[in-house]
């Protein structure tokens, strides 16, 4: 009998999970850890990597290293929010015939479902190790500002995984039931979610056992990825001013 | 004696009088029959059914029971093997510093001289028993300088222009190590310049 994981598909990194009995349990994947880098690259040798090995490479592969493709998944090319990422990310960003965002990558174009189906497919085969038989299904989490269009694309993404995604739940309401509120008599509820990326406040309020979003917000382009490069700047600083000679 | 005549007597009767009245009854009396034997058949394939389901259920249960049997003993495993990965990442900090004092002691001219040669062969001696020492608990160096980049083991830092081949690990900014078959920590390279841009150029 196959059993249902739960991935958190994040901007930075993914995780995924299982029940083991009544408790959730994260599950390591093939390096050992406990999260996995959601990026994608495509090497010299048409070499495709996924996670962490990805992401080492990143500095030689900059042109064809994907990461972030969260923030393209489910937007339109034209849109405010694309045409900002576009400026910050090196890889190339395209216009597909149906408008959306897409990517290239030594000739080949790829959606931004395709690219997360690739890291969905590596949370799927780390759950298989785990659990010695296939996985067919799946409950993935969104923001809970993404409108149709984007979590439409990220169900697209999980079937092109080759999962059954029988659910798309919000990251805040997910982590609420994971702390169980809904049976601790809360009522209004705030979740911080501080990523690697992006930092998301929501409020959600419980009534008749379920939770409804009353409204987002947040800085979509502050995460933990800022705090290492400042902290990395500060060191640089100090550094020179002791060694004047780096 | 008499009841007996009078039943003999009876029993035609009520056959010739009520032969409708007999065949309607023997009808009420055989659907009677076919309710109380649908209900038994109900009854008994409905028992089935149940038994089958509880047997489909122990079944799942047993394998269930089985894989997470399977599961910790991997845990185990798991934990045996790689236990040591955070306390073997911490060491190596002190392995590198203890490098760097090292080479610094050794390629200084002043400590060239004889008296300080008890102390270099030491350092040396030291230096082979570390490496021993850690191939002992499995984690091992990992051999990069000249190789081809592979961001399975190494992490690119930074390209820089080099004669070697394009792909190529140039520089070793921080040994990198395996613990048994697991990465325990890249190799911190430089890589040289890939061949498209070169081309760019």
């Amino acid at each position: 009998m196959s059993k249902i994981i739960g991935i958190d598909l994040g901007t930075t990194n993914s995780c995924v999970a299982v029940m083991d009995g009544a408790t959730p349990k994260v599950l390591e994947n093939l390096e050992g850890a406990r999260t996995t880098p959601s990026v994608v690259a495509f090497t010299d040798s048409e070499e495709k990597l996924v996670g962490t090995s990805a992401k080492r490479q990143g500095v030689t592969n900059s042109e064809n290293t994907f990461f972030a493709v969260k923030r393209l998944i489910g937007r339109k090319f034209d849109g405010d929010a694309v045409k900002k990422d576009i400026q910050g990310l090196p890889y190339k960003i395209i216009k597909a015939d149906n408008g959306d965002a897409w990517v290239e990558s030594r000739g080949k174009k790829y959606s931004p479902s395709q690219i997360s189906a690739f890291v969905l497919q590596k949370m799927k085969e780390t759950a298989e190790k785990y659990l010695g038989s296939e996985v067919k299904e799946a409950v993935i989490t969104v923001p809970a500002y993404f409108n149709d269009s984007q979590r439409q694309a990220t169900k697209d993404a999980g079937k092109i995984a080759g999962l059954e995604v029988k659910r798309i739940i919000n990251e805040p309401t997910a982590a609420a039931l994971a702390y169980g509120l809904d049976k601790k008599n809360a009522k209004t509820v705030a979740v911080y979610d501080l990523g690697g990326g992006t930092f998301d406040v929501s409020i959600l309020e419980l009534g008749d056992g379920v939770f409804e979003v009353k409204s987002t917000n947040g800085d979509t382009t502050l995460g933990g990825e800022d705090f290492d490069a400042h902290i990395v700047d500060y060191l640089a600083m100090n550094l020179k001013k002791t060694m004047p000679l780096i | 004696m008499n009841t007996e005549e009078k039943k003999e007597n009876l029993e035609p009767l009520q056959e010739e009088d009520n032969i409708v009245e007999t065949n309607s009854t023997s009808e009420e009396e055989s659907n009677l029959e076919e309710n109380v034997g649908e209900t038994k058949e109900d009854l008994a394939d409905s028992q089935e059914k149940k038994i089958a389901e509880l047997n489909d259920k122990v079944l799942r249960l047993l394998a269930e029971n089985q894989n997470i049997r399977k599961n910790q003993e991997k845990e185990k495993e798991d934990i045996l093997k790689y236990g040591s990965f955070n306390f073997a990442s911490q060491i190596l900090n002190l392995t590198d510093n203890l490098d760097r004092a090292f080479s610094i002691f050794k390629n200084n001219e002043k400590f060239k001289d004889k008296e300080f040669l008890e102390i270099t062969n030491g350092i040396e001696l030291i230096e082979k028993e570390l490496l021993n020492t850690l191939e002992k608990n499995s984690i091992t160096y990992i051999d990069c300088l000249n190789k081809k980049f592979d961001p399975n083991y190494h992490q690119a830092l930074s390209e820089i222009d080099s004669e070697k081949e394009p792909g190529t690990v140039v520089e070793e900014v921080q040994k990198g190590y395996m613990l048994h078959d697991r990465l325990l920590r890249p190799s911190l390279v430089n890589v040289a310049k890939s061949s498209k841009k070169e081309e760019k150029k």
